[in-house]
């Protein structure tokens, strides 16, 4: 198959570039269409979540969030949906070729901000309920290594597969928030850039993007998840092609949960249902591809394995399999509440746990556990995790000591679902092997029975003038993470 | 050649290693496979007349002693609780091992055994205190209506099944809790998420447990069909569709007694 269709950086384009403005009528003629309809703009933001009821489920909250079909499901909700805009494009008289541009904030320059042709209120693509000093260009979202934007640390993983992998973990039926014992947990992916993403721009006063219920709604949700699938397809030819290969991934369809519909609004079905394995090479199968090879900029340079500081073994020789089990080695003792404020927990590290470890044939991997994560709503704040950083750090100590971003999208719907799935909490893993070996190298870990876990809240890029736009506080809506945990694998 | 010779064991001992690593509930669940032995050498020995039966309770230590004096009430319900708990465990101790396996798995691997022993020790509390309730309760049934209090549970059950209190407790059985790592707090949580479980389980199951205290006879396989009922609710991906299911299969066993009922008129 040919590649007709080509997705463009959206900033790359300016604003009344044909690309846009026939996005942008076909958004309004979608929003004209009665809510019943499938190609009808309500239709396909109620598809991936909604509150009101309507469409009735199934068609309704299938969005997979939260584990290893993540990926392949927007991959095919985004592709049908671009069909759908692309009829009403040749309708209004546009390019046949037009294809879905993607905002890749990560670009560089003002790439971080919103696109101006969002920002338009007379513009469709326009909504009003976006964090505060998205829609007049004042903010932008955190970037750099330790900002939100980035996939370094997703590009990291060679593994799709599990829990802080890249992909999400494995669950043997598509349901909406899949949990393992109780708790949600994405890949590292979903977590950044997409939930933090999700959570900057939705803010905490009830932006449609803060919620999976009501994102779709907004118009550069479609734009965001593009740039997703441009990522997740670069990791595909960096790793030549990691995917899962169990059939419970490989043959998955999503008919269970509402399945997708074309670009007449018929119903997918049959032979043209797509499992995971059909979406794995958009180019070759769906058809589209992406204007650039853009890899995310590579995070802090690792250093060679060194010694860890007693207790821990020492660094291992061989490399280990993917799945070997884990080890708890310490964890805190009581919860810790998140207010929008820079808390620091230590972990203590248990000596007889360590003890048991045997290093000697296995590659080790060192995991960092939030556990029980819980709040009532989203507050739309991310906050980046760091190990041993100290009381006033300069940005490369920000670099050197970052383990990961904290967001909470999808909180209030994995607590209170739509479908008839169990609630549940969110639960972050962050592999931290390169950080503890960077810590030990630079000799800033030289205690190895506490680490000490601070969260810092990341603020928006904002001007100096505007740094209200920045503020991080959310004492209405605090965090509660119920365990911090540290795994040796 | 002696290092290939000695290599070639290693696989194996390193697969169930790593097999216990990841399961540590599997010595729990012997526990469970261990108890449905117990209850079915029991079962074989009843129905031959053993004394082993009759000396241990049996399967009758957890039913129904028909129309007990006030005074033995109490009676028969404590000599009741070990055969209760022995079914207990046989029936709830699938559905617990999710649990127990979490405790295990979130716990510093030397204490690991401990603390799932912890929370079994919460979890079966719960349990055998409302096994004393139940027996004590259906010990003043009188022996003549077994039949009709088996029907009348049955419909109490699938009634059950559609609370939003049933609803609720399901959902808690799936809750689980942060547990700290060691020392007294640890043993707390390990002891009180046992509690919690088994209290949300009890709420979730109490009416399909008194089933078998209640039953007349073949309480193997209602202990049986409760235990692949109340596993398959546990398991279920879509909660309110499988208390549905559940409730509508109940209606029918209402059904199928009250009518074997009449017919053994």
């Amino acid at each position: 198959m040919t590649n007709p269709y080509v997705r463009v950086d959206v900033w790359s384009l300016a604003p009344n570039d044909p690309i846009i403005t026939a996005y942008a009528d076909a958004v309004r003629a979608m929003k004209a269409r009665h809510p019943s309809d499938p190609t009808s703009w309500a239709y396909q933001a109620a598809m991936h979540g909604t509150q009101d009821g309507s469409p009735p489920t199934p068609p309704a909250n299938q969005c997979q969030h939260y584990s290893w079909y993540f990926l392949p499901w927007h991959r095919m909700f985004v592709y049908y949906f671009e069909q759908i805009v692309r009829v009403q494009v040749v309708a209004n008289g546009g390019p046949a070729t037009w294809a879905l541009p993607y905002w890749n904030y990560d670009g560089g320059g003002d790439a971080n901000k919103l696109p101006p042709a969002f920002r338009d209120p007379s513009s469709p693509l326009y909504v009003k309920q976006r964090a505060a000093g998205f829609n007049d260009g004042t903010v932008g979202l955190p970037t750099g290594p330790t900002g939100i934007t980035s996939a370094w640390q997703a590009f990291d993983l060679a593994t799709f597969t599990g829990v802080g992998e890249f992909g999400g973990g494995e669950t043997n039926s598509p349901v909406q928030f899949f949990a393992v014992n109780d708790q949600i947990q994405a890949g590292q992916l979903e977590n950044t850039p997409h939930n933090a993403v999700h959570d900057a721009l939705g803010g905490q006063h009830g932006g449609l993007m803060g919620s999976p219920y009501t994102a779709a709604l907004d118009p550069i949700f479609w734009l965001h998840h593009a740039n997703i699938d441009r990522l997740w397809l670069l990791w595909e030819q960096q790793t030549q092609n990691s995917d899962p290969s169990d059939q419970n991934w490989t043959g998955q369809n999503f008919l269970s949960m509402g399945g997708f519909f074309d670009a007449n609004g018929n119903a997918i079905q049959g032979n043209s249902v797509l499992t995971c394995t059909d979406v794995q090479n958009p180019p070759t199968q769906l058809g589209y591809t992406y204007d650039k090879q853009t890899f995310p900029a590579p995070g802090p340079s690792p250093v060679p394995p060194v010694s860890w500081p007693p207790p821990w073994p020492a660094p291992p020789q061989a490399a280990a399999g993917p799945g070997s089990p884990r080890n708890m080695v310490g964890a805190t003792d009581r919860p810790v509440r998140l207010v929008g404020q820079t808390e620091t927990v230590p972990v203590t590290i248990d000596d007889r746990a360590v003890a048991s470890l045997q290093p000697a044939r296995q590659q080790h991997r060192v995991f960092l556990d939030l556990d029980h994560i819980e709040a009532e709503r989203n507050p739309g704040q991310v906050y980046g995790v760091y190990l041993n950083l100290p009381g006033q750090p300069t940005d490369a100590d920000l670099t050197d000591d970052f383990a990961g971003n904290l967001s909470l999208f999808g909180i209030e719907a994995a607590r209170h679902p739509r479908r008839d799935e169990h609630p549940h909490s969110l639960r972050v893993s962050f592999d931290i092997t390169r950080l503890l070996d960077r810590l030990a190298a630079a000799g800033s870990w030289t205690d190895g029975r506490r680490l000490q876990v601070t969260f810092r809240p990341t603020p928006l890029e904002a001007p100096p003038w505007r740094e209200d736009l920045a503020a991080t506080a959310h004492p209405d809506l605090p965090i509660t993470i119920g365990r911090i945990s540290v795994h040796y694998v | 050649m002696a290092s290939a010779n000695t290599a070639l064991p290693r696989p194996a001992r390193l697969d169930l290693r790593q097999l216990l690593l990841r399961h540590p509930e599997l010595g729990a669940a012997a526990v469970v496979a261990a108890s449905w032995l117990t209850l079915l050498v029991l079962a074989v020995a009843r129905s031959h007349g053993s004394g082993l039966a009759a000396g241990t309770g049996g399967m009758d230590g957890m039913t129904m002693r028909g129309g007990a004096t006030p005074g033995s009430t109490w009676t028969v319900a404590v000599t009741g609780v070990p055969s209760w708990v022995l079914m207990t465990v046989a029936m709830m101790g699938p559905a617990a091992l999710g649990a127990i396996q979490y405790t295990g798995l979130n716990s510093l691997r030397w204490r690991r055994r401990r603390a799932m022993a912890e929370f079994s020790a919460g979890y079966i509390t719960l349990w055998a205190v409302f096994g004393m309730l139940a027996l004590a309760a259906a010990a003043l049934v009188p022996g003549s209506s077994r039949t009709t209090a088996l029907a009348t549970v049955l419909a109490a059950a699938a009634a059950w099944q559609l609370t939003p209190v049933k609803q609720w407790s399901l959902l808690a059985c799936h809750r689980t809790v942060p547990l700290p790592p060691r020392g007294w707090r640890a043993e707390k949580a390990d002891f009180g998420f046992g509690l919690r479980n088994g209290l949300a389980c009890v709420g979730s199951c109490w009416c399909l447990m008194l089933i078998t205290a209640v039953a007349p006879g073949g309480q193997l396989l209602w202990t049986g069909a409760l235990t692949t009922v109340v596993t398959a609710e546990r398991l279920a991906r879509r909660p309110r569709r499988a208390t549905q299911a559940t409730a509508a299969v109940l209606g029918f066993a209402t059904m199928a007694t009250l009518a074997m009922g009449n017919l053994l008129r």
